[in-house]
Parts: C-alpha cells; sequence; structure tokens
C-alpha cells in the first residue's frame, strides 16, 4: 500500500473516522474555550459539537466530489480538503465566541491551529487506520490462502484414479435415470411407434445426448470460490513493537503540536514549558520500556508485545500527570487540570496511531509478501490439479464416445430418418427394437464404465 | 427423390454401427444409390476397391485403421472420390479439406445429409476438384 493509496484512499473522509475524532477535538475545544466568557457551563460543548459537524460535513462533502473522479483522491486534493475543514472549523468556533461570548473571535489563531493540528495529525490517523485494516484484510486473506492451500492437495496417482472415478460415477448417476426411462418409453411403444413417438423419442435421445456432451465438459464439479475474511482486533493488533524510539519521538512531537499552543495562549509560557516536560518524560518512558525489555527478555517483547506496549502508555500518562501536578515549574489551575486528560488522550491516540503506522506498515509488507507466495502456490497447484481433471475429463470423453454418444447419435438418426420416411408397421417394430437394443447396450457400457477400475484398463474402450 | 440413371451412383457407407449404416442405407438408397456397407476400416478399402464409389460416407472412429490411412487408400483407388465424414466430434479431423471432402457431426439430420450428398456429387464439385 502506497501513502497515496493510504491517505486518498477511504479513510480520508470515512464518517466513522470523523465520529471517532469527535471525543479528543471535543477535549480540545473545551480546553481552548476554558477562558472563554460563555454565558453558560455548556456552550462550549455545543461549540465543540457545532465545529466538528461542520468539518466533519466539509471533509465527507470534500471526499465524495473528489472520489467521482478518483477512486484513490490524489493528495494535494485531500490535503485541500483537511485543510478547508480545518479553516472552516477555526471560522465556525471564532463565530460562536464572537456572537455568544461577546469576545474577540481570533479567526486566525483559531485556524491556525486547526491548520496545524491536521497536518499534523490527520494524514498520520488516516494511514495508521488504513495501514490497519489493510492488516486486517491481508491476515483474512493469508487465512483463506493457507486453507485452500491445505485443501487443495496435488492430485497423485491415486487421487487421479480417485478423480476419474467420481467423474464416472457422477456421469453415470446422471444418465442412468434418463436412460432407463428411455427404455421404458421403447419397450411400451415398441409395437404401436407412429411418427408422433418417434419425434417425442428423438427428442428426449437429443436431449440426452446434449446433456452427455455437457456433462463430459463440465464433470469437475464445484467451482472454487474464494471467501473474503477480515482478521479480529486482536489478531490485527498481535505485531510485535519496532522502532519504539521513532515511534515515541512522534508520540510526544503530535502530543505537542496538539496541546501547546493552547496551554501557552492560555496559561502562559510556564505552563508550555511545563507541558513540554511532561510530554517528552512521557515520550522517553514510552521509547524506554519496550527497548529495555527487549534487551532483557526479546522473547517477551515479540510474544506480548502489545502488553508491554500498553504498560509503557500507562506509565508514560502516569509520568506525565504526576509531572503536570507536581512538577512546580507552574502553579497548576482549576481550568489547567483540563490539559491532564486531554495529555492522556493525545498520548494514547498517537502511540496507537504511530504504532499503527510504523509496525503495521512493516508487518504489512512482510504480510504481503507471505500472500503473494501462497497464492503464487495455490495458482500452481490449482493448474496443475485442473490439468489432471481436464485430462482425466477427456479420458472418460474418448471412453465413453462410441459406446455412449456414438450410440446415441445412432438412435437419433434412426428415429429422425425413420419420421421421414413411410415405412410398415414390421420395419417400425424393426427401428424400434434395434433402437432399444442399442439403448440397452449404452446402459450396460454405462454400468461397466463407472463399475470398473480406473486403473485398470479401460473396460468398453474401443 | 430423382429418378436413377441407367447406372446408379455407387455410395459407399463405413460406419462400425450397424445401426448407424442401416439408417443411412435405407436413405441413400431412397435416393436412387446403390449403397454398399463396410464395418470397418480394412473392409472400408476392400469394398471400395470393388465396387468404386462415387461416394463415401465415412465414421472417423472406426477398428481397424486411422481415418487418414483410409483416405489415403480409398485416393489411391479413386483420386477424385467424394468422402462425406461423419463424427461425433464438433470439428472434422485435420486434412478433410477441399470440393470433395465434407464433414458433419453426428447425429445428422436426414435434409442435411441429403444435400451434403448431393453438393459432392454435383458436377461443379467435380470440376472443381479437377483432373487426377
Amino acid at each position: 500500500m502506497t501513502v497515496r493509496e493510504a491517505l486518498g484512499g477511504p479513510w480520508a473522509a470515512h464518517w466513522l473516522f470523523l465520529v471517532g475524532l469527535l471525543p479528543p477535538t471535543t477535549l480540545l475545544v473545551l480546553l481552548q474555550e476554558s477562558t472563554t466568557p460563555y454565558p453558560e457551563w455548556w456552550w462550549p460543548l455545543v461549540s465543540a459539537t457545532v465545529q466538528h459537524v461542520v468539518a466533519g460535513a466539509t471533509i465527507v462533502l470534500g471526499g465524495a466530489i473528489a472520489r467521482r473522479r478518483h477512486d484513490i483522491i490524489p493528495l494535494p486534493t485531500v490535503f485541500a480538503i483537511w485543510a478547508i475543514a480545518a479553516f472552516a472549523r477555526g471560522y465556525a468556533a471564532g463565530v460562536i465566541a464572537e456572537r455568544v461570548a461577546g469576545v474577540d473571535p481570533q479567526f486566525a489563531t483559531r485556524i491556525a491551529i486547526w491548520l496545524l493540528a491536521s497536518v499534523v495529525w490527520l494524514p498520520a490517523m488516516v494511514y495508521a487506520v488504513a495501514q490497519f485494516e489493510r492488516r486486517r484484510a491481508l491476515l483474512g486473506a493469508i487465512a483463506v490462502a493457507e486453507d485452500a492451500v491445505h485443501s487443495e492437495q496435488p492430485h497423485t496417482d491415486e487421487t487421479r484414479a480417485l478423480v476419474q472415478q467420481q467423474l464416472r460415477h457422477a456421469v453415470a448417476d446422471s444418465l442412468a435415470p434418463a436412460l432407463n426411462d428411455l427404455q421404458a418409453s421403447l419397450e411400451a411403444t415398441r409395437d404401436s411407434l407412429d411418427r408422433a413417438s418417434v419425434a417425442e423419442l428423438s427428442l428426449r435421445l437429443s436431449r440426452l445426448h446434449d446433456h452427455t456432451a455437457d456433462l463430459l465438459e463440465s464433470a469437475d464439479g464445484v467451482a472454487a470460490t474464494t471467501p473474503v475474511i477480515r482478521a479480529g482486533l486482536r489478531q490485527a493488533l498481535d505485531v510485535p513493537p519496532r522502532l519504539p524510539w521513532l515511534s515515541a519521538a512522534l508520540v510526544t512531537g503530535s502530543t505537542v503540536v496538539l496541546v501547546l499552543f493552547d496551554v501557552w495562549r492560555i496559561f502562559g509560557p510556564l505552563a508550555a514549558v511545563e507541558l513540554m516536560v511532561a510530554t517528552i518524560a512521557a515520550g522517553l518512558v514510552l521509547g524506554l520500556v519496550p527497548t529495555i525489555v527487549g534487551a532483557v527478555r526479546p522473547s517477551l517483547l515479540t510474544q506480548h508485545g502489545q502488553r508491554i506496549n500498553a504498560v509503557a502508555l500507562v506509565l508514560s500518562i502516569a509520568v506525565s500527570g504526576y509531572l503536570m501536578l507536581n512538577s512546580g515549574i507552574d502553579p497548576i489551575t482549576w481550568h489547567g487540570m483540563l490539559v491532564v486528560p486531554l495529555l492522556a488522550v493525545s498520548l494514547t491516540i498517537a502511540s496507537a496511531m504511530y504504532y499503527s503506522a510504523i509496525v503495521m506498515a512493516d508487518a504489512n509488507a512482510e504480510a504481503h509478501a507471505r500472500l503473494s507466495v501462497l497464492q503464487a502456490d495455490l495458482a500452481e497447484l490449482r493448474a496443475t490439479n485442473d490439468h489432471i481433471v481436464a485430462r482425466e475429463r477427456q479420458r472418460l470423453s474418448d471412453l465413453m464416445h462410441g459406446p455412449v454418444q456414438g450410440r446415441i447419435a445412432a438412435c437419433i438418426m434412426a428415429l429422425n430418418f425413420h419420421s421421414h420416411a413411410d415405412t410398415t408397421v414390421d420395419q417400425a417394430r424393426e427401428l424400434a427394437t434395434a433402437v432399444l437394443d442399442h439403448v440397452r447396450a449404452i446402459a450396460r457400457d454405462l454400468d461397466d464404465i463407472a463399475a470398473a477400475d480406473p486403473r485398470s484398463p479401460d473396460p468398453v474402450d474401443r | 427423390m430423382s429418378a436413377p440413371e441407367t447406372v446408379r451412383t455407387t455410395v459407399l457407407v463405413a460406419d462400425d454401427d450397424a445401426l448407424v449404416r442401416g439408417v443411412l442405407r435405407m436413405a441413400l438408397t431412397r435416393l436412387g444409390f446403390e449403397v454398399h456397407e463396410a464395418a470397418d476400416a480394412t473392409q472400408t478399402v476392400e469394398v471400395a476397391r470393388e465396387c468404386y464409389p462415387a461416394l463415401v460416407v465415412l465414421d472417423v472412429n472406426m477398428p481397424g485403421g486411422s481415418i487418414h490411412d483410409t483416405l489415403d487408400a480409398l485416393r489411391d483407388i479413386n483420386p477424385e472420390i467424394a468422402v462425406l465424414v461423419l463424427s461425433g466430434e464438433a470439428g472434422p479431423p485435420s486434412d478433410i479439406t477441399g470440393p470433395l471432402c465434407a464433414f458433419a457431426r453426428k447425429p445428422i439430420e436426414l435434409d442435411d445429409l441429403v444435400a451434403l450428398v448431393h453438393r459432392l456429387l454435383s458436377p461443379q464439385a467435380q470440376r472443381q476438384a479437377g483432373p487426377s
């Protein structure tokens, strides 16, 4: 999956993705509006919701328009849509603050903060979700391919004989009822064979002739279908952590970008420094924990990577929260407490996001390579087996050509030619007897073909 | 059905199925031809040598030899011999070409058989085949 495919794919403007972003953005808006003098406490919540609806509608609408022309939206278009949404969000926030609280809307600041947050967070989030979904699809496809390779065993001499036997039984079982029926009709009408009964018998034989040809063409039975399944969440997440320091650095950077400017704007430079210290400390914990575990017990990291990541995240949130509350760099105020959950949410989302983007991208490349090998193996196996089935079908076709198809054709010709001629009752009876003998011979040979051991010489080969 | 000439045209029906031979004999006799029969490839060549047929209605899969060997032997006997090849297969074997050769899939309709026989024995077909 290329970056363009990931960022311009379905998740670029997916409503579900946008709904998922509502809680963290609401938290950020609550922080941003914590000093805005709204007349009621719930106005920041209304502002957050309106902003999110405006931004979401812009992205969904932009995505729908862009997708009319492109299955994969070009990167400049995707970034333009996100930028317009950020602009609309900042503008909506300013308008609500101005109209409801009567303050300076600070359009430029609000729009700049949302633009920055969008540029840093949205590409990484969309890429991470796309990689995660791809991982689920790839793991599902691998499971299907492994299952197919396992069930599609190579045809050996034994299975070849089995295939031949199955083909013979399938054909014999399908033709036998029609032959018995014909035999009964001929026996019943042989003494009173008129033009109408000749035409009817001829038609039934023609159908049997066509049916035999169709059976021999398609006697290999069930067509293989490839089910589409997706792996479960737990299975998709079961990848050992890789590049923990890169992931930690990106988490730290993203969190700082998301919160720093608002903290600076609202609480001043000391609070911003405190936030920087807390976030960097959290990043250090995020990088250190898997590194130390990997050095001390590498197998633990491989087997329980997710748990170790979770432990690292909990520790990093605890460390950052502790530093925000107790570092002494800037005394915390009541509304400054909002920064702590926002920091925790940001660290959590960023960790999951970069884990998915970095670790899963690598794992997906490996999974894709494995899937390609499996699919190539399966295609080769199926081609070989199809060739064997086709050859066995041809063998059966050759075997049935004279005793079955040839005799049916002879019967049809006899009945057709008879229906065009003025024949006596004796001639008609003679013809019916000859056709009946043929139908009996077909039934007998068909039984012999079905009952014979496919490995032995063909019983009625001519 | 046209009235036969003073000397009737000879047709050889070669098929290992007696029922097919019987119905072809019946149909061709009604058309005014003198009909001979053969049940295998060897017999086909022997009968052709004896009766010198203008047309052979020949089954592709007969015991005693391949279609190509039989055709070669028939053309050695009479280079201008017309051949109507009948087969249960959808297509003709290779080398079944030329104005004096035709292919039909079994089961053949009576009208188609009559049309093919007349075409193969028409003076035009004989002219296209050219002098030997």
